[in-house]
């Protein structure tokens, strides 16, 4: 008789039982199996930004949760970031600030790298000095990176702006131009630095003069990083493998970054060596602590671009960069 | 099968038609939703195709800037795989991936059919492909180079491509789809509950409790609250249960037996009564135990054997127990019964166990004065066994005292009555015949009177018998009418029979009959007036033959009659100078009883009496009884024979001086005497008289004796003996008549009679 009442009260639980499954299952549904569409990051062709593509050609992230959109310029990177055709994006850090200032909520959750030599005055080999650039034509991007380099060049040439004629050039035309003798000197980067070097391009000046000051970014938009956390966990990390790659296997990662870069194997180290790639450990001091290296990085460039007038306020820095994505540091 | 409980299947079955009902839904909206899909997408692709395609055939290479920028934003779009610019030489002249560029197209896009790529660069219009399952498309569309600067018109022309994949697209279509269905699950979800929740509230819980009820009932707790709740119908099954509940708690209140459920095993394992003190040990107690813990072990084995016995027969009764309780002694009868419970096949029994305590006192106590009763009925059967005997012994000594003093009152009466007629027959003169009439008529009263006394005491005494026979109705007539002929003559009466001529039999004793006739006609001759006549009438009617004698005389009154068969009542007889005992008619009533027939008298007063016999009619040789030798009849027809010698053996002195007197009066009779049988046997064997007149009571050896003598002797084989005696009971004739006496003649010698016989048997063939 107790094990006929055992049942019957164990029956009784049943039907709460189902409802209880009902219930959580209608719970449970949407909140674990939502299939989140692929965090995209835009980005235009920059050897600081490469490790990130030869993280996708690894397979260091599933292309589910990463789609990297291969813009033309960083210009179209800003715009498909502004238009939030993207939820990430590979910046400079003027353009970083730009785009803040321009209403794009967005922050700061990587560094790439730290332009050394990377980002050049590239000359006719006529010109020999920086005096010499005084009524010259210099093509630039309509960028913040080209202003910046043109305010430090126009600054180490003690000239001023009225002192040159500038000439804008996309980036895609920058050998085109400088080849075509459109201009006398060209503000560009690698690879394209390289290429115009290749084409008789003399350096006159490089970033390697102001460290610190030309420094690539990955920028968020806070809510994709809330939607979709997991992505950028992933993408930082498989950003981290590849830079160990390299460093493990320098020529197999050569080969496979040279088709992007448009540079033989051979050079894609010498393009390397004109960037400073800072490790987990200092993308922590750049993006954390009490005073983030990048943001002194970014009162500094601020400062140029306010004299530039590119800016029209000293920017604010509050919720400016995030290292809580960076992966924990071996 | 197995019942699945409502409380069960009911939300479970609605709970299947919600999810087939809303999986149905779900499925036929997805459908719609993956149709949708598909056809927007195709739309988008086309589109996308044809932007690219429309900038390349304006702009190439010229805004090359310009195409990168679109195909990279059109590469950014999520379902987008592959958006590719190449020429017609396969060469990748512009791929969302930068490193593509420059490669062969075969390379990337190893899928896209050659023959695919040849037939669009034929056409302008897009050609588009969906998976079968609808979840790749891809579109390839041609555009023309821009001319040369010697060429009129274009002569190379590339190709734009872009895939897309939908797989994320559907599956966010059918997750929108199913969290658009929540509210509708959860919806779905509370009304189970709630109908879980009614269900048990209103119906399946208040059927449990009363589940749980019956099971305490069936336990026996018939003072429990049975609870009223839930739906309109469990209410009215929790009323019925309340109506039968009472009705078993009065019930087993008014019953005052015990009663038990054991199982096989004689395990109690339900224990109710209204009467505890009958139990051995309190119920709580009994349950779970058996009954060899509690009963003494002769008990529990009968207990067994009657539980063996109800598992073989289905039910058994009556088997008796006496036990121990605290109420005393008490004797209870069992009454078993098997039975299953539901859904087992365990038999359990059920046992009422009624006192029978005073049932059995009352059967002892009745077994006791069974016995004692007996015990008297034996002592009182052997007081009146004794009392019988003795009356018997009383019985017959008065047969004896009545025989004896039949003899004795005979014997003085023979000499008077023959000595009388002696000296009549010899007397001449007038006086002294006239004397001796009186005395003659006297002695004939006293005999009658003696003769009816010893009759009807013997009647009284129940000591008469009757040997019913055939008897001839006009015989016994005839002989009456011969016999009553003196009377009548003496007094100038006419007795004529009528109609009794015909062969008519009864069945009756003869002798009596004769004896009641002639006593009817004697009335009938003395009642009458002088010269007044008599008639006999006879005739059959309804098997009884009824004989009439009617006389002419004074008639009866109603209080005559009442008075009439009343013995010693005489009427006016003594008034009339009529002689008579008073006992005449009330013998015949008597013996007319003891022949199974009936006497009886019509009467007025005036016109004289009319009495009736009536007997049964029989027809001859009916009864097989030899009759009775008919006296011989009195011939006179004056034949002298010669000397005929006969013998009289007889002791007494006075009755042998009368047989000489008797026998000197009849010429050639010679008569030998002898006083002692010894000396009468050899005087038979030595003479050989024709006749020997035998006194039964003889010393000696009694007169049968000497009879058998005579019989067994050769010599005196055939010689006719009559006995004379006193003994004139019945029986006595009877036996004379049995051991061979010819005649038999009692005292006091009726001496006409013995001349007749002597005459008769003596005579000699000529």
């Amino acid at each position: 008789m107790t094990r006929l009442m055992n049942r019957r009260e164990l029956l009784k639980g049943v039907p709460w039982a189902v409802g209880a499954g009902i219930a959580a299952s209608a719970i449970w549904l949407p909140g674990c199996q939502q299939p989140l569409a692929p965090l995209k990051v835009s980005s235009h062709v920059w050897v600081g930004y490469e490790l990130m593509f030869l993280a996708r050609e690894l397979g260091y992230f599933s292309n589910d949760l990463i789609k990297l959109v291969e813009v033309p310029t960083n210009s179209a990177s800003m715009m498909a970031l502004s238009n939030r055709e993207v939820g990430m994006a590979a910046l400079t850090l003027d353009e970083f600030l730009l785009a803040r200032e321009g209403g794009v909520d967005v922050k700061a959750v990587l560094v790439f790298d730290e332009s050394a030599g990377a980002d050049a005055v590239l000359v006719k080999p006529d010109i020999r000095r920086l005096a010499d650039l005084k009524g010259k034509r210099i093509g630039l991007e309509s960028s913040a990176v080209g202003a910046l380099m043109l305010a430090k060049l126009l600054e180490s040439a003690d000239l001023r702006l009225s002192d040159v004629q500038k000439v804008e050039v996309s980036l895609d035309r920058h050998l085109e131009a400088f080849r075509d003798n459109e201009v006398d000197a060209i503000i560009t980067f690698d690879p394209m630095a390289q290429q115009v070097r290749e084409a008789g391009g003399v350096v006159l000046l490089d970033s390697s003069q102001f460290p610190g000051l030309i420094v690539d970014v990955l920028v968020a938009y806070g809510d994709a990083l809330t939607e979709n956390p997991a992505a950028c966990r992933a993408l930082l990390s498989g950003y981290f493998k590849a830079a160990a790659f390299m460093r493990d296997k320098p020529q197999e990662a050569a080969r496979l970054m040279a088709p992007r870069l448009r540079l033989p194997a051979s050079e894609v180290a010498v393009a390397f060596e004109r960037i400073r790639i800072p490790d987990i450990v200092h993308n922590q001091r750049w993006l954390g602590g009490h005073a983030p290296q990048l943001i002194n990085a970014a009162r500094s460039v601020g400062d140029i671009l306010l004299q530039a007038k590119l800016l029209r306020a000293p920017p604010t820095l509050s919720a400016f960069c995030d290292p809580s994505y960076l992966p924990e540091a071996v | 099968m197995k019942q699945p409980s409502l409380r069960i299947w009911l939300p479970l079955v609605f709970l299947a038609a919600l999810i087939v009902v809303s999986v149905s839904s779900v499925v036929y909206s997805l459908h719609r939703y993956q149709s949708q899909l598909e056809q927007n997408a195709r739309d988008d692709l086309l589109s996308d195709v044809a932007r690219l395609v429309r900038m390349a055939d304006r702009g190439w290479p010229v805004n090359q800037g310009l195409i990168a920028a679109d195909l990279a934003q059109i590469a950014g779009t999520t379902p987008v795989t592959a958006a590719v610019v190449f020429d017609e030489d396969g060469v990748v002249l512009m791929a969302q991936r930068v490193a593509w560029v420059g490669r062969r197209m075969s390379d990337v896009l190893p899928y896209l059919d050659v023959a695919r790529v040849q037939k669009t660069l034929q056409s302008r219009a897009p050609d588009w492909i969906i998976s079968a399952d609808g979840l790749h498309l891809d579109a390839i569309q041609s555009f023309a180079f821009m001319p040369g600067a010697k060429e009129v018109r274009a002569s190379r022309r590339g190709l734009v491509y872009v895939a897309y994949d939908l797989t994320l697209m559907r599956r966010q279509a059918v997750y929108s789809e199913l969290t658009g269905r929540i509210p509708d699950v959860i919806g779905m979800a509370l009304i189970f509950l709630g109908l879980v929740w009614l269900l048990g509230r209103h119906v399946t819980g208040p059927i449990g409790r009363l589940d749980r009820v019956a099971e305490d009932l069936s336990r026996g707790h018939l003072d429990i609250h049975i609870p009223k709740e839930g739906a309109r119908e469990v209410q009215l099954l929790a009323e019925g249960f309340e109506e039968l509940r009472q009705d078993l708690a009065a019930t087993w209140r008014a019953m005052p037996d015990l009663l038990f459920e054991v199982d096989a095993h004689g395990r109690y394992l339900r224990v109710m009564t209204s009467r505890p003190e009958l139990l051995v040990t309190s119920p709580d107690q009994l349950i779970g135990r058996s009954v060899d813990e509690v009963l003494p072990a002769q008990a529990a084995a009968l207990v067994h054997q009657t539980l063996a016995d109800a598992a073989l027969k289905g039910g058994v009764w009556g088997q008796e127990i006496m036990l121990d309780v605290p109420a005393g002694q008490v004797w209870f009868e069992l009454s078993v019964a098997r039975k299953v419970r539901p859904g087992t096949l365990v038999p359990t029994y059920l046992v009422i166990s009624r006192d029978i305590t005073a049932r059995k006192r009352m059967q002892e106590t009745l077994a006791k004065l069974n016995e004692e009763l007996e015990l008297r009925v034996t002592e009182r059967t052997n007081e009146l066994l004794k009392a019988k005997n003795e009356a018997e012994r009383a019985n017959q000594a008065k047969s004896e005292f009545l025989s004896r003093m039949s003899h004795e009152l005979r014997t003085p009466l023979n000499a008077i009555m023959g000595f009388a007629q002696l000296l009549q027959l010899s007397s001449k003169e007038s006086g002294q015949q006239n004397y001796t009439q009186q005395i003659l008529s006297g002695g004939a009263h006293l005999l009658t009177l003696i003769n009816e006394v010893l009759d009807l005491a013997r009647v009284e005494s129940g000591q008469m018998t009757v040997s019913l026979e055939w008897v001839k109705v006009s015989g016994v007539v005839r002989e009456c009418l011969e016999l009553i002929a003196p009377q009548a003559q003496t007094r100038q009466v006419r007795v004529t029979a009528h109609a009794c001529d015909t062969e008519l039999y009864v069945r009756a004793d003869q002798v009596r009959l004769k004896q009641v006739l002639l006593n009817l006609l004697s009335n009938a001759v003395k009642f009458n007036t002088q010269g007044g006549s008599v008639d006999i009438n006879c005739h059959a009617q309804d098997g009884q033959v009824y004989i009439y004698v009617k006389d002419q005389g004074p008639g009866l009154t109603d209080a005559d009659r009442a008075k009439l068969f009343v013995p010693f009542e005489r009427l006016d007889a003594d008034q009339r100078q009529i002689e008579g005992t008073g006992i005449g008619l009330a013998l015949s009533r008597r013996l007319m009883q003891l022949m199974s027939g009936d006497i009886g008298v019509d009467s007025e007063p005036g016109r004289g009496a009319s009495f009736w016999l009536k007997l049964e009619r029989t027809e001859p040789g009916v009864i097989k009884v030899a009759p009775a030798p008919m006296p011989g009849e009195v011939v006179r027809d004056g034949v002298t024979p010669s000397d005929r010698l006969v013998l009289c053996v007889e002791d007494n002195p006075t009755n042998l001086q009368l047989i000489e007197t008797v026998m000197r009066m009849m010429p050639g009779v010679r008569l030998m005497t002898a006083t002692l049988p010894s000396q009468g046997l050899a005087m038979a064997r030595d003479h050989h008289p024709d006749l020997i007149l035998l006194d039964i009571n003889l010393p000696e050896m009694d007169g049968f004796a000497v009879m058998q003598c005579l019989r067994e002797d050769a010599q005196t084989r055939d010689i006719p003996v009559v006995a004379v005696s006193a003994n004139a009971m019945a029986q006595d004739l009877e036996r004379g008549r049995s051991a061979g006496f010819a005649d038999y003649v009692t005292k006091p010698i009726d001496v006409s009679r013995l001349m007749r016989l002597v005459e008769e048997l003596t005579r000699r063939p000529d």
